[in-house]
């Protein structure tokens, strides 16, 4: 049996960045891609919304977002999915604000890493993510 | 009736106001002594908190380690506190706080240490030098959940958070270069309707470059959007005004808690006398067991505290030092008790210390107990009562309800009762 290939992260860090946008490779598939969102850091306060075009998925989530079923492959082709998070700085240990997304199930998992340090206690951020789903 | 009633009254009464003589008793609560310390491993160690590294990831865990051998030169001591729950990618975030199923992976906290040290006096001499290893973890099992004002906060926290968010999204979509990330959107679009096999080195060249383009803009646009709203800006009063007014409720936001709690924590260090890994002994070891009732000195609270130790620095069964503490295990508990009831009309605050060596017969276990209580009946006039007997076995007591009970019980009792503590 032929060795599976390694699913390659492709890992996008930038300092102090609020948005993304990218774009994801699907195929020509009934299998599903799934999503991950984990804002932080940890003790901060963060709400989520998603949109893949005009259908809201998850609206004003508080926390991460675990496994989100976004469709299969196939159905996602050609379609915009887009982020929201809103992250404010309640810690008082940190005011580093970040925000994590994983996408899986399609040809390679993706990630991106978004984070933005606040400068007084309290601030918040908001972060868009917009993916583009392709063939 | 009402005359014997008057009467008992008048005569509690004057009693209370002759009893002026109270005797004194040693209230000072000592519990403290058994507290876990805040780095088991490292209270045990010897090491200084302030000399503990504590990195809040991986990559700060390198540097850490990096700085510490630096030129391959092995220190003289080191100590690091890691929380790895806390390390993953995953972050725990304000509203897992108030979950007990988070609790144990929010409050784990492993601790490892390391010392080559000499003797007093002989700190530099190589062959003097003994190598310990310690080794520490600490996490709370159960904690006591937010209050109900702590949860009323937070409501309303996340409630303009929501509304900050549809206002940054607002924001974000009227931003101007919005019109010409829409521009690259609709050429791109264009480009993945066909699948990126059949793509032309162009097409794959300019779906790079759009990619690219859109991302830029869209940084641009996230920068601009979130300026607006953090500086106030006037052609988006309404985001700013919830930005501060959300600023202002997650500053002071803090989170008390209330409820049953339990708490533990361990540490161990190891010896190794030859500075070789096949020659080594274990030195000292404790474990401590928190738990109570945290209810902000209303109602009932309580704490209750169980400690072991293996060879430790003294021994609190034997404050005098004529133990030896070589090969020595200590069992030592305490407990607190505080009641405020009837409108805090009625207070009672108790405490409990439990002190053994184990596995020593020339050390019996000893103990002490405290106990006050105050009622107030009227302005200015409170019954008291106070009672302690001390690890020795003197008994004390107090206040002046004692005085009255002795004035009503004491006719037939010939009990002798020191009105004095040691």
């Amino acid at each position: 049996m032929a060795k599976k290939k390694a699913l390659k992260t492709l890992v996008n860090e930038s300092d102090e960045r609020t948005a993304h946008f990218g774009m994801y490779k699907v195929e020509d598939s009934d299998r599903h891609v799934h999503l991950d969102l984990f804002p932080g850091a940890t003790g901060q306060s963060a709400i989520s919304t998603v949109k893949l075009e005009s259908t809201t998925l998850v609206r004003e989530q508080e926390g991460s977002i675990e496994d989100l079923d976004l469709g299969t492959n196939a159905e996602l082709r050609g379609q915009e999915m887009t982020i929201y998070t809103l992250v404010t700085d309640v810690s008082h240990d940190t005011d580093l604000t970040t925000l994590d997304m994983i996408l899986k199930g399609g040809v390679e998992e993706y990630s991106i890493s978004l984070k933005r340090t606040v400068q007084s206690q309290g601030d918040s951020v908001g972060y868009k993510i917009t993916i583009l789903f392709f063939q | 009736m009402k005359l014997r009633v008057i009467t008992i009254l008048l005569s509690l009464f004057l009693v209370m106001r002759l009893a002026a003589q109270e005797s004194e008793i040693d209230t000072t609560i000592k519990l403290d002594l058994l507290k876990s310390p805040s780095s088991p491993a490292f209270n045990l160690l010897g090491i200084s908190p302030s000399l503990i590294e504590r990195p809040s990831d991986i990559t700060d865990f390198r540097l850490s380690l990096q700085n510490a051998t630096t030129n391959f030169s092995i220190p003289d001591a080191y100590a690091v506190e890691l929380a790895p729950f806390l390390m993953k990618r995953k972050k725990y975030l304000l509203n897992t706080f108030n979950d007990n199923k988070y609790t144990i992976p929010q409050t784990f906290v492993v601790s490892a240490g390391y010392s080559r040290l000499g003797p007093d006096g002989g700190d530099d001499v190589d062959s003097l030098k003994t190598t310990k290893l310690a080794f520490g973890i600490k996490f709370s099992i159960k904690r006591p959940g937010w209050t109900r004002k702590t949860e009323k906060i937070y409501d309303s926290l996340i409630n303009l958070q929501k509304h900050l968010l549809n206002a940054f999204a607002q924001i974000s979509q009227s931003n101007a270069h919005n019109e010409q990330v829409s521009v690259y959107k609709v050429e791109l679009k264009g480009i993945i309707k066909k699948p990126s096999a059949n793509w032309t080195e162009a097409e794959k060249q300019r779906a790079t470059f759009l990619t690219k383009a859109i991302d830029s803009l869209e940084v641009l646009i996230g920068n601009e959007s979130n300026e607006a709203m953090q500086e106030l800006r006037s052609d988006v009063a309404e985001a700013s005004e919830v930005y501060k007014k959300l600023k202002e409720t997650a500053s002071s936001f803090s989170q008390e808690r209330k409820g049953f709690f339990i708490d533990f924590a361990s540490g161990i260090v190891v010896d190794f006398p030859a500075n070789r890994f096949d020659n080594s002994r274990m030195s000292k070891a404790g474990a401590w067991l928190t738990m109570g009732n945290e209810n902000g000195n209303k109602g009932v609270t309580s704490l209750f505290i169980l400690r072991y130790l293996y060879q430790p620095e003294s021994i609190f069964a034997d404050p005098q030092g004529n133990l030896s503490t070589d090969k020595v295990s200590t069992f030592d508990a305490g407990g607190r008790l505080l009641i405020n009831a009837v409108e805090g009309r009625f207070a009672l605050s108790s405490e409990l210390l439990y002190r053994s060596v184990l596995g020593k017969s020339d050390l019996q276990p000893s103990w002490r107990f405290v106990l006050n209580a105050e009622y107030a009946l009227w302005k200015n006039q409170k019954l008291s009562f106070a009672f302690g007997r001390n690890f020795d076995g003197t008994i004390s007591k107090g206040g002046n309800l004692i005085a009255a009970l002795n004035f009503v019980a004491g006719l037939g009792s010939t009990r002798k009762v020191a009105t004095k503590e040691n």
